[in-house]
């Protein structure tokens, strides 16, 4: 089997040890850090992506596919970096402030990075001018907000509000999901996308990004 | 203090049994899986929470206003658990991202001190279930009992993500952990089922198996390895001759015919409508079990009164006829559902009811 057919196939298997031995040894033999990063590592976690969405997969098999990818790219990255390789883009993540749940966040932190998003991650109880303040210091494309609690699905309000006031709001593509928000929700605030899981989330912010910027 | 929806009541506890063995009662039963003490307090003009905190004395007092808070407002039990995970050493990875989880690998789950847990669990929670068995009202029973099923109380010690990678890394440990949490429920329970089944009348744990669009472990995994440790729960509460009535959030279709074929649950709790309206459940297992619940808690969050008398008639109507249900949200009442949309809610199914 060939080199990255193999890093991609030990990463839908969660083989995280594996899969770091042979992003270095794929570094050790010259080939390209870009096309072990899209044809190994994204391409392995975009088949997990699709299977999950598909319900042929559970969260604990991506949560650890994840982990394989992270272990990878952990190697990767400083030659991603000498090789000038950029991200399809920039996005701020993070659980709405009085949330302290994490699991939905995380699922598409690991979805975005395996679509090739950069990731600024706020974690949990994040306040709504922190998204702001993270996406205007790294230049982010995309502010993705999660809730679990139907009382904290109002900070996402909030956060648009206060881009609407910075005369932000069009800069970025703002999505929201947790278990409590839905389409109607999401239309009632003024985010721009709402959606049901992880990878639809991933496949839905690259397709914005790439739409933006063929404007 | 308010006293809406305080109308005279006659409380019969055997309505709620009647639906969870799965037949209609005569009158339709009010159900809720927790109330928040915060919001019975702000109703009945009584600093509950401190009240738990306290003495002896008020304890009892506690449940003098938190019994007859359910009586005054027409439900025929009094919804009441207390939870395993509190009393853990080292838990609280479950709602918290933050905290550490305390068994990370195999030497955390040899050195844990099983053994100390049901003793920390009575030395805790013994004064609250004799004070409830004190304050009970006349025709009146509790729903509850030891809170927090098996999937709970593990990752109370792992935390979910801390989990999923154990079942990579481990599975040997990943195994052991169910089935010690397993053990370790199930001799509370005897206890448990010793000393306070008297109060109550039906016999309840929450363990939320699912999420928005699944399982949350593998449908294999909560067949075999949560399911036997709750076999050997429900086989204990029926050998009292009690029903079992599990809360279990999320989209389990996949798991359900297990649970009542295979674990032998007598009833369920919990719906949301984004995963599939109350009427759903009951058609496809009204026939098997009872069902309880049925108004989505996001929906009393917002609704009006007039669209929540709509919804609730509409509930009624489809549910009725295909076995015993009980009504009230498909979760909870937390703090943050307003006062008086859960009165409204309650005074909808009273006058539903003739009273």
């Amino acid at each position: 089997m060939e080199l990255i057919q193999e890093i991609s196939e030990f990463l839908q298997k969660g083989r995280a040890k594996n899969v770091k031995a042979l992003v270095q040894q794929a570094l050790d033999e010259n080939i390209d850090p870009k096309k072990i990063l899209n044809e190994g590592l994204l391409a392995g976690m975009m088949i997990i992506g699709t299977k999950f969405k598909n319900d042929e997969v559970f969260v604990p098999e991506v949560l650890v596919a994840a982990r394989a990818m992270n272990a990878g790219l952990a190697v990767l990255e400083p030659k991603l970096v000498e090789v000038g390789n950029e991200p399809v883009g920039k996005a701020v993540i993070g659980t709405v402030q009085g949330d302290l749940h994490d699991i939905g966040k995380n699922l598409v932190v690991m979805m975005l990075k395996g679509a090739g998003f950069e990731i600024h991650d706020l974690g949990v109880d994040v306040e709504a001018s922190a998204y702001i303040n993270k996406a205007e210091e790294v230049g982010a494309d995309v502010i993705c907000m999660s809730a679990l609690l139907t009382t904290t699905m109002p900070k996402m309000q909030e956060c648009i509000d206060l881009l609407k006031q910075k005369n932000l709001r069009d800069k970025y593509i703002v999505m929201v999901g947790g278990a409590p928000v839905n389409e109607a929700f999401a239309e009632q605030i003024g985010a721009d996308y709402y959606t049901p899981d992880a990878a639809t989330a991933a496949e839905t912010a690259q397709k914005a990004v790439l739409e933006r910027r063929a404007k | 203090m308010t006293e809406r929806g305080k109308k005279m009541f006659q409380p019969d506890y055997r309505n709620i049994v009647k639906c969870a063995r799965n037949q209609e009662a005569s009158r339709l039963p009010l159900y809720e899986h927790i109330v928040s003490f915060k919001k019975i307090g702000e109703i009945e003009g009584k600093d509950l929470p401190s009240l738990y905190e306290g003495d002896d004395r008020d304890i009892h007092e506690f449940f003098r206003v938190y019994c007859n808070f359910f009586r005054e407002h027409g439900y025929d039990t009094v919804c009441f658990e207390e939870c395993i995970g509190e009393i853990m050493p080292g838990s609280g990875a479950l709602g918290d991202c933050r905290v550490t989880p305390v068994i990370q690998d195999g030497d955390d789950f040899r050195n844990y001190p099983w053994e100390e847990i049901p003793e920390l669990y009575f030395k805790k929670f013994s004064r609250y279930f004799k004070a409830l068995r004190d304050e009970m009202p006349a025709g009146m029973k509790a729903v509850g009992g030891v809170g927090n099923g098996i999937f709970e109380c593990v990752q109370e010690l792992t935390s979910y993500q801390g989990l999923c990678y154990i079942s990579a890394d481990d599975e040997e440990l990943y195994r052991a952990l169910f089935k010690k949490v397993g053990e370790t429920n199930l001799k509370i329970w005897k206890r448990f089922m010793e000393e306070f089944s008297d109060v109550f009348c039906v016999l309840r744990f929450g363990d939320d198996l699912g999420y928005k669009n699944n399982t949350l472990l593998s449908t294999d995994d909560t067949k075999n390895l949560i399911f036997p440790q709750y076999k050997s729960i429900v086989d204990l509460v029926h050998s009292y001759n009690k029903p079992f009535l599990l809360h279990s959030c999320g989209k389990i279709f996949s798991v359900m015919d297990d649970l009542i074929e295979k674990v032998g649950i007598d009833a369920k709790h919990s719906n949301e409508d984004q995963i599939a309206p109350f009427p759903v459940w009951v058609e496809k297992y009204g026939d098997r079990i009872g069902n309880f619940g049925g108004i989505d808690m996001n929906f009393i969050c917002w609704a009006s009164k007039a669209e929540m008398k709509e919804y609730i008639h509409d509930v009624i109507r489809k549910c009725t006829g295909h076995g015993g249900f009980a009504i009230g949200t498909g979760n909870s009442i937390p703090d943050y559902v307003p006062t008086e949309n859960y009165l409204d809610m309650i005074e909808i199914v009273r006058e539903y009811r003739g009273e």
